[in-house]
């Protein structure tokens, strides 16, 4: 790894961000210091500057190139890339993906299920299967469990719903473990007696929704083809209510409606807060399939969206880089736990790597039933690591994502190794904006940085 | 006159092997791409 493949610079609203990739610092450099650093960078003498600048500028260059010096003293920039021979603790079972149901009230245009039944015939979890499941889960040395009901559309297997929660809750409690719970809804059957029970499990509840009314209806219609929007939006604002900040509304969004950061604002209209809005992933070819050349209109909506959260602010998923409590660096190099800690579990207790691996035979590790007979799948997914994924190992975003995801990989690289080239875009994109905020909400909370140049001029700016 | 101003330090445990409790799935909003977003170490709370 060279010095230049281990810092990122860009430049958004009169801010020069310079990213230093392996430990993830951050810091804002001004007109000057952004033209010293490619010296630095490249291990040119500091008397190049006496070429590269005017007579004039030459003592504030000095001065940045002391400074951008001083950072790389200090382990800030520039600095050595890392490299971890397994993953965080070794790669134990952590997490659930519960296909509780095989069927969906819904038909989304979209959906990588095959509008619920994941290419199988429709069926529902029965609890025998599910606490097989729970019990494959607890039997690992893990201390802090997760356990999703997915689907399909779980609602339709409530009952096994309530009942493996109650399970999952009293194993943990006699194990001296805590489990997370969530459960991920599209909202259309969920009506008071459904949100009553559904508060009453005090999970975490991921609703889905893509917005507007009419992006909404295009994209997710009823089974019998009539649109959702206006039950499923009645649901949703019934129940956010009771749920506090234990809800995210996720959308999708398509090449019908790429200009997303309007169906953000139409979500803040209706009173919501915590969001996702995610890319969809077809094959090519599809009128709802985003493309490379979608990129520039897409990179400009994040940029919108980073603007909108300072102006109205809201909880974006995506957006959320916890400074305070950030991941360790073996955690940020090996990515998704697809396959080695996390593993999702089909209504017959078929187990797959993942939920976007499901139905699948070729990815079928095993049955919660019968345990585990194809070892390897797990051995292929325990080395997907940044470090096995050579495109990963000189993007500036890889301790960002780990690698991206191994499904999308998969689907349309027929290789685990290749990441999926427009989702890797669309992440440095979303990254770009979601440190951007971070650098914003910093400098205005920040009266401390009096002489910064780069501030200055920005704040002028405004 | 400052040219460079630090935002963010970085992480400190750049180097760690970790303890491996942390969350590696898509539970928390997202079933496309987990990675980004709730970076959240669950032995720092």
């Amino acid at each position: 790894m060279t010095q230049s493949e281990n810092f990122h610079l860009f430049s958004h609203g009169g801010l020069n961000i310079l990213i230093d990739v392996p430990t993830g610092a951050v810091h804002v450099i001004d007109d000057i210091a952004a033209r010293v650093l490619p010296h630095l960078a490249a291990g040119h003498e500091r008397e190049v500057l006496q070429n590269e600048f005017p007579a004039a500028e030459i003592p504030e260059a000095q001065l940045a190139w002391e400074q951008l010096q001083r950072l790389a003293e200090q382990g800030t920039l520039f600095s050595p890339e890392p490299h971890f021979s397994q993953r965080p603790g070794g790669g134990q079972l952590k997490a659930l993906c519960l296909h509780v149901a095989h069927d969906c009230d819904l038909r989304c245009r979209y959906c990588f299920a095959s509008t619920g039944s994941f290419g199988g015939a429709r069926s529902l979890m029965d609890f025998a299967t599910a606490k097989a499941a729970v019990d494959m889960l607890f039997a690992s040395a893990a201390r802090v469990y997760e356990i999703d009901f997915f689907g399909g559309e779980p609602l339709l297997n409530l009952d096994v719903v309530e009942e493996t929660a109650a399970y999952a809750r009293q194993q943990a409690e006699a194990l001296g473990k805590k489990v997370n719970l969530t459960l991920t809804t599209n909202g259309y059957s969920m009506n008071q007696e459904v949100r009553d029970r559904l508060v009453a499990l005090n999970l975490d509840i991921i609703l889905s929704h893509d917005g507007r009314e009419a992006v909404h209806n295009a994209t997710r219609p009823c089974s019998g083809g009539l649109p959702s929007y206006n039950e499923i939006t009645r649901n949703i604002l019934a129940i956010v209510p009771r749920l506090g900040e234990r809800y995210y509304v996720r959308g999708t969004y398509t090449a019908l409606n790429k200009d997303f950061v309007g169906d953000i604002r139409h979500w803040l209209d209706l009173g919501l807060r915590r969001f996702s809005m995610e890319p969809v992933v077809l094959p090519p070819g599809s009128k709802m399939s985003l493309t490379l050349e979608d990129l520039s209109f897409l990179r400009e909506q994040y940029w919108q969206l980073a603007e909108l959260a300072l102006e109205r602010p809201f909880t974006y998923f995506h957006f959320n880089l916890d400074w305070e409590r950030g991941q360790c660096g073996a955690r940020r190099a090996s990515g998704c736990g697809a396959g080695v800690e996390y593993i999702a579990v089909a209504p017959d207790g078929g187990i797959f790597p993942c939920h976007q691996f499901v139905g699948e035979d070729r990815w079928q590790i095993g049955n919660v039933h019968t345990g585990i007979a194809n070892t390897s799948i797990r051995e292929q997914f325990l080395k997907l690591g940044i470090e096995n994924k050579p495109a990963c190992q000189k993007c500036w975003a890889r301790y960002h994502c780990g690698g991206g995801c191994h499904a999308n990989a998969w689907w349309t690289n027929s290789s685990l190794e290749q990441p999926y080239e427009l989702g890797c875009q669309l992440l440095k994109m979303r990254t770009e904006a979601a440190i951007y905020l971070k650098v914003q909400q910093a400098l205005s909370q920040n009266s401390s940085e009096g002489d910064f140049h780069g501030k200055k001029e920005y704040k002028q700016a405004q | 006159m400052k040219h460079v101003v630090t935002v963010y330090s970085g992480e400190k445990n750049t180097a760690s092997k970790g303890c491996g409790q942390c969350a590696t799935s898509c539970q928390s909003a997202c079933k496309t791409s987990c990675t980004v977003g709730n970076q959240v170490c669950v032995n720092k709370e």
